[in-house]
């Protein structure tokens, strides 16, 4: 922002490369966490898994089975949940004019998990099977209105006269995210054993829990939001500007700032609903596309969504073989990787903040 | 047109002794001149539209710019504040591409010839894939006159006026860009009948290229200081008028028929 930041003039990927780029990536980290785990699978066997599925045909064998059942539908949790946290950072980003906004530092994520934590411990006391089925539609809701309260409590701590002010978000996302804490260790502490293992095994962010009936919901509401968020993209642009001068070239900010924050809540959300707490996927994803194809929202937020479900998808491949046969919780070893980045970004930006 | 009815401004928390009735008109440089603390940047926020007045109204051919829709202004009047920083790493180009939002339903190969068309006048051409964040402040400052001015570079096909809003476009250029940027304004408000108002503190660059001029006159108890004074700028700003509201004397000369004031 205030300062140069790499070579004046220094050439960037096409639309078009950036996003062949990204489907490759995508692909690749889709085709190396297929193969890994502690059930190891040949490329021949998941094809012929594939194969049989497409025919109509029931899963034979042990490796039919783990791949249709359990390889598979985490492969594509991972990839949608990097999707939606890495659009979803894109989208806070825009809208705060500020690379260091990610979902889970802002109050997104633990809004939407806070949302959940009640609902697994307080909500399993009313609806008794709703802790066995994590993705199912009410914790989903349940996620998604968590998600835009504390979303929306951030928007009105960050805003100042003239704009929005990083120093009061990431201060408000602070303070919101110690609430969600706190909640959460009352819901532990309310919490039967059972409740205790479910709520705590969630909390650090996991794929385990990727069923077929859980991607029926997670999906739409990850695609509807890149499709709402995709619309969002040359507003986002000109709001670079400051949301004064972006009224007075044409845009409707209140609205704009509106649906962005809907969107990122509805992915987040649906998301964390599946997944608990997975962060700095949302800081990642969309550094690395800016820092190749520039600013250009109509680019950055296709592309964070590839490569936070590359990125995903790769973490959780990482996760299951590391200590194999048990598996790391996915989100501790995504803050592994983003709270270095994060940092390292922070350091870059002292000048401004 | 350009109007404000019963205007009530306010100057540094206070309001100006009385609300303003005015009115400017397309095809000139008007400037907005006083002493600081006088109102000229809270006039020019009440004219963009971006603050609402606490009485009064502005008008924009006829109608109050509350009714306007936000696309619909935007291609009717631009502005380009004081401090203009970019978030994010774009180049030039895309920063006067930002200008084209309220054109946005226009074909794309349409958008990047105007873009590169207001560059080229503007004389910004080299700077096309430089990042906006490496420029120098002289060149961010045009970078920005560039993205407004394509805003509103076709005329609206109903006849409507445009209307560029300058607070301060000099502050951060050199002694030719001074000059280049206001005799280029000047001859484009002209040629394309845009009416330019500006904010200015250099009294001899308004003598040079202002066709009119308002002058704010800082709030004086107990002083009667007519405010809102509107007139033909060589005709209004006289020595006697500078020693009033800057409380500053000075002597006019000519220069090539141009009037200019000399200082001390």
């Amino acid at each position: 922002m205030g300062r140069p930041m790499g070579r004046p003039t220094g050439r960037r990927l096409t639309p078009k490369a950036m996003g062949g780029l990204s489907l490759l990536l995508l692909a690749m980290s889709l085709l190396a966490g297929s193969g890994m785990g502690a059930y190891e699978l040949g490329a021949g066997q998941m094809l012929q898994a594939l194969w049989r599925a497409a025919q109509g045909l029931a899963p034979a064998g042990a490796p039919d089975l783990v791949f249709m059942n359990i390889r598979l539908p985490r492969l594509l949790l991972g990839a949608l949940a990097g999707a939606g946290l890495g659009l979803s950072g894109a989208l806070m980003q825009g809208l705060f004019r500020n690379p260091l906004a990610d979902p889970g530092l802002i109050g997104v994520s633990s809004g939407a998990a806070l949302a959940v934590g009640l609902g697994l411990v307080i909500g399993a006391n009313l609806w008794p099977t709703l802790p066995r089925t994590l993705g199912s539609p009410v914790l989903v809701a349940l996620a998604f209105g968590g998600g835009l309260l504390f979303t929306a409590l951030t928007c009105l701590l960050a805003q100042a006269e003239g704009g929005t002010r990083m120093g009061l978000m990431l201060l408000g996302g602070i303070a919101l995210n110690a609430l969600a804490g706190a909640g959460l260790g009352l819901m532990s502490f309310l919490a039967t054993d059972e409740q205790m293992r479910n709520l705590q095994f969630w909390l650090l962010g996991s794929l385990g829990g990727a069923r077929w009936s859980a991607l029926a919901w997670v999906a739409p509401a990850v695609l509807l939001a890149c499709g709402l968020g995709q619309g969002l993209a040359r507003g986002l642009n000109v709001l670079a500007l400051g949301e004064g001068p972006a009224r007075l070239a044409g845009v409707e900010v209140e609205s704009l700032k509106r649906r962005a924050i809907v969107a990122s809540a509805l992915a987040v959300g649906a998301v964390t609903a599946c997944t608990g707490l997975v962060g700095f996927v949302g800081l990642m994803a969309p550094h690395g596309v800016r820092l190749l194809a520039g600013p250009d929202h109509r680019v950055v937020l296709p592309a964070s969504a590839l490569w936070g479900a590359a990125l995903v998808v790769l973490a959780d491949a990482a996760a299951r073989m590391l200590v194999r046969p048990a598996e790391l919780p996915l989100g501790v070893l995504t803050a592994f990787l983003g709270a270095p980045v994060f940092l390292f970004m922070l350091r870059r930006q002292r000048g401004v903040l | 047109m350009l109007a404000c009815e019963n205007l009530r401004v306010q100057a540094g928390g206070r309001p100006l002794l009385q609300p303003l009735d005015l009115g400017w008109s397309p095809g000139r440089v008007q400037v907005v001149l006083g002493p600081n603390g006088a109102g000229k940047s809270s006039l020019l926020g009440l004219l963009s539209g971006l603050s609402a007045p606490g009485q009064g109204q502005v008008t924009l051919d006829g109608r109050g710019l509350a009714e306007w829709k936000p696309a619909a202004l935007a291609r009717q009047r631009a502005c380009v504040p004081q401090d203009g920083q970019v978030a994010f790493d774009f180049t030039a180009e895309a920063v006067v591409e930002l200008g084209r939002h309220a054109h946005r339903l226009s074909p794309m190969p349409q958008q990047a010839d105007r873009v590169a068309e207001v560059m080229a006048a503007l004389g910004l051409s080299e700077l096309r894939g430089r990042r906006f964040n490496s420029l120098s402040g002289g060149e961010r400052a045009r970078v920005h006159l560039a993205r407004a001015c394509a805003q509103i570079w076709e005329a609206p096909p109903d006849g409507g006026s445009r209307w560029l809003l300058l607070d301060e476009p000099t502050a951060a250029l050199d002694l030719a860009h001074q000059h280049q940027s206001l005799r280029w304004l000047r001859d484009w408000s002209r040629a394309q009948r845009v009416g330019v108002v500006a904010v200015l503190h250099d009294l001899n660059l308004a003598l040079r290229y202002a066709d009119e001029a308002l002058v704010l006159g800082r709030q004086v108890p107990g002083q009667a200081l007519p405010e809102g004074r509107q007139g033909p700028v060589r005709e209004l700003l006289t020595p006697a008028l500078v020693r009033q509201v800057w409380g500053v004397d000075c002597q006019a000369v000519g220069h090539g028929g141009v009037p200019q004031l000399l200082f001390g």
